[in-house]
């Protein structure tokens, strides 16, 4: 049996990667995919709690998870061809209409 | 071979994640984001979640990551492609090959310790999943309902081109 | 009670919306102001069955669903929040060239996110409930396609959005980890005992902190909040200032209640807030000093009113802390009806230069504008006068004295720059004549209406201050 702490820990490595990732990258679409990794960080913990809670709710929990990536994920990459038709470019330091 | 398999799948699964941190090209960054989802997904499978497992690999790593393949290629298609690059592809295919063999494992090791004892293998199955998500779970459920709805409609509304005057 | 009752207003909504999704298709679109009719239509009667429901205490759903005196309360702040902005809608997406029927069917559905989210004492609806509120969200502030800053808004909205909301899921997680619920009330129930989990659950629980400060826009997760609403259809910025800042702290309401009582551990917790409290004013004030852009200025003022909020939280007044967000609905959809009325056929004007002389071409327009200004800076005998006073004084009864010093002499500078947008309006000669769309009788209305808010709160509170206790005193404790 692996302890169960080594699966908390690979998920925190992973959020924490992520969140480096959503700060580092310029790009819209791939900030996206680092927030991506920050939920698929929180599924992982969900599903090893409910291993050590031995109960369902949180493998149940995770299902919504996923459910909100993906329409996260529809208006997400909505958005982001928005952007591309009318700047034709997604880099984030492009959007500076607005600034103060 | 448990912990084996733990720190085979946390090192594809951080190591593509790191890769994706370091690469610039986006549609690299999507299929190293399908290998790190399907490594979660056979995490998963480690942690008594089958059924979560395959939803994580069909969804995250199968539908998902298509959307995001789909709009990075309209995207680079008027840029034109990225320059090739041969290394990347073997690596890659690499890394798919080691978690497809990781995840036949564990189907299989789930198999077999279907017939050594059944109760542990209980936990995480569809019947259970599905029985809670239509009782203790109804409202959260429908609402997920509204959910997409609105980003379906929030999405078509974006895109979709100016009507004719 | 549990019955199947409680269903009721959200299921009229999400019916609304449906029902508005689909008549768009067989309306022309001169007859589109049709839409809003059924919108507002429907807004009414679920406004008049959650009125039918005060005092009854129904519940659904073992307790994922309830409609408690407060759920019921906030629930009128943010439908009539909805009613006015569908108001002032109906012309500005002619002028501005907006006009899709989907506005009000998303603006429903995010209504119908804020309900749910207000109703309920599990942190997984609430989250899904928060959810269905941003993703409307995102793509009403991307609503006006043809203009790259409503776009630019969207983006940002979106990603530091859903950046929050990983933030947020990732606190749920640990908090689930620590306490194996989801439930506020067993999760608090969980901080009662010191264990070796504790140090886990804060942290979840500071997370989860920090995903509600992005939507409610408090310092240091407030980056996003002046270019959404400067990008964003006017309407909507409007629509965004009350509505999820009302049911992002009905929420906070509902954890901090039970916290504050029976946590061993929450002087880290504490702390948290207060910092955040007092960074949210001063910035919130002090950038506001230098802005031009009038939606920018009220950007950075709802920022500020943000952490007066906070006060209350800190305070545990919830009393002041409610009647704070009734004041502050009339007010902000007030000041931004005044903004939309300043505007013709595909021009908004929002520079401060464009105010100067308005007050004098436009005196009824220019005097509420200036009603609503001086209620936001707090000035007697307006509604904002009387809920920044109770918040202080709540406040200094709980001994927060150094926050309550601060709180005042942030609200004074603030003082300044509401009071340079009157002083542009009445002592600026006018560099250029503006023109605008007079023909627009609902936004008069909803002027009209918040005039009438603000002032009531202001001088006789005492019907409303009533009906807060009341609901206040229905928030769940053990």
């Amino acid at each position: 049996m692996i302890p169960l702490s080594y699966f908390l820990i690979l998920s925190i490595i992973l959020f924490v990667l992520g969140t480096i990732a959503f700060f580092i990258k310029k790009d819209l679409i791939t900030m996206f995919m680092a927030v991506e990794i920050m939920l698929n960080a929180a599924n992982l913990a969900f599903i090893t709690f409910a291993r050590s809670a031995n109960s369902l709710d949180g493998q149940v929990i995770v299902f919504f998870i996923i459910t909100v990536a993906a329409a996260e994920a529809v208006v997400g990459l909505a958005i982001i061809l928005l952007i591309f038709r009318q700047k034709k470019t997604i880099k984030s330091e492009d959007l500076t209409l607005m600034k103060g | 071979m448990g912990h084996f398999l733990f720190f085979l799948l946390a090192i594809i699964c951080v190591g593509s994640v790191l890769g994706m941190i370091i690469s610039k090209n986006q549609a690299y960054n999507a299929l190293l984001l399908v290998l790190a989802f399907a490594s979660l997904g056979g995490l998963f499978g480690l942690l008594d979640a089958p059924f979560i497992a395959t939803v994580q690999i069909i969804i995250y790593a199968g539908a998902i990551m298509v959307l995001f393949i789909f709009v990075i290629m309209m995207i680079n298609l008027r840029l034109g492609l990225p320059p090739e690059k041969k290394k990347w592809t073997l690596y890659f295919s690499l890394g798919v090959a080691v978690v497809l063999i990781v995840e036949l494992i564990l189907s299989v090791k789930g198999a077999f310790s279907l017939f050594e004892n059944s109760s542990m293998e209980k936990i995480g199955g569809p019947t259970d999943l599905g029985r809670l998500l239509f009782t203790k779970y109804l409202y959260p459920f429908e609402i997920t309902s509204i959910l997409i709805i609105a980003a379906l409609v929030g999405a078509i509304v974006l895109v979709k081109k100016k009507e004719k005057e | 009670m549990n019955s199947f009752l409680a269903l009721f207003p959200l299921l009229i909504i999400v019916f609304a919306a449906l029902l508005v999704l689909i008549l768009e298709v067989f309306i022309k679109k001169e007859n589109r102001n049709y839409l809003a009719y059924v919108s507002l239509f429907f807004l009414i009667i679920c406004g008049i069955i959650c009125g039918k429901f005060w005092d009854k205490d129904y519940s659904y759903f073992d307790g994922y669903l309830f409609l408690d005196n407060f759920s019921i309360f906030l629930s009128f702040i943010i439908i009539i929040t909805t009613f006015f902005v569908i108001l002032l809608s109906m012309k500005y997406i002619f002028l501005q060239d907006v006009n899709y029927g989907e506005f009000y069917s998303l603006l429903l559905f995010a209504l119908s996110g804020m309900m749910i989210m207000v109703s309920s004492g599990d942190f997984l609806v609430i989250f899904l409930g928060l959810e269905v509120l941003s993703i409307s969200s995102y793509a009403l502030a991307g609503l006006r396609i043809k203009d790259e800053k409503s776009s630019e808004a969207a983006i940002k909205y979106f990603l530091l959005g859903s950046f929050a909301s990983a933030f947020f899921i990732y606190g749920l997680a640990l908090l689930y980890g620590a306490s194996h619920s989801t439930e506020i009330l067993s999760i608090i129930d969980y901080f009662k005992s010191e264990t070796s989990l504790s140090l886990m659950a804060l942290i979840g629980l500071g997370l989860v902190i920090i995903g509600f400060g992005f939507k409610i826009a408090v310092v240091p997760f407030h980056m996003w909040t002046p270019d959404v609403y400067e990008g964003a259809p006017t309407p909507i910025t409007a629509f965004f200032s009350v509505g999820p800042k009302a049911a992002g702290f009905a929420v906070l309401l509902r954890i901090f209640y039970p916290y504050w009582k029976v946590a061993l551990n929450s002087q880290a917790i504490f702390w948290l807030l207060c910092i955040i409290s007092v960074l949210t004013m001063v910035v919130g004030n002090f950038v506001a000093l230098r802005q031009t852009n009038v939606k920018r200025i009220l950007a950075y003022s709802s920022i500020a009113h943000a952490g007066y909020l906070l006060i209350a939280i800190l305070a545990q007044d919830n009393t002041s802390l409610v009647f704070y967000l009734t004041v502050y609905l009339f007010m902000n959809i007030g000041a931004f009806a005044a903004v939309i009325a300043l505007g013709k056929k595909d021009r908004e004007y929002l520079e401060l230069e464009d105010y100067a002389g308005v007050g004098f071409k436009y005196p009824w327009i220019g005097a509420t504008f200036a009603v609503f200004l001086f209620s936001l800076a707090g000035f007697p005998p307006t509604g904002g006068f009387l809920a920044k006073f109770y918040v202080f004084v709540g406040a200094v009864r709980q001994g927060l004295v150094p926050l309550v010093i601060i709180g005042v002499l942030a609200s004074l500078v603030s003082v300044f720059y509401y009071l340079r947008i009157i002083v542009y309006m009445y002592m600026r000669e006018p560099s250029t004549e503006i023109e605008i769309y007079i023909e627009n009788p609902a936004l008069f209305l909803v002027l009209f209406l918040c005039l009438y808010g603000v002032l009531q709160l202001g001088l006789f509170p005492g019907n409303i201050l009533i009906l807060v206790q009341q609901a206040v005193s229905s928030l769940p404790l053990f």
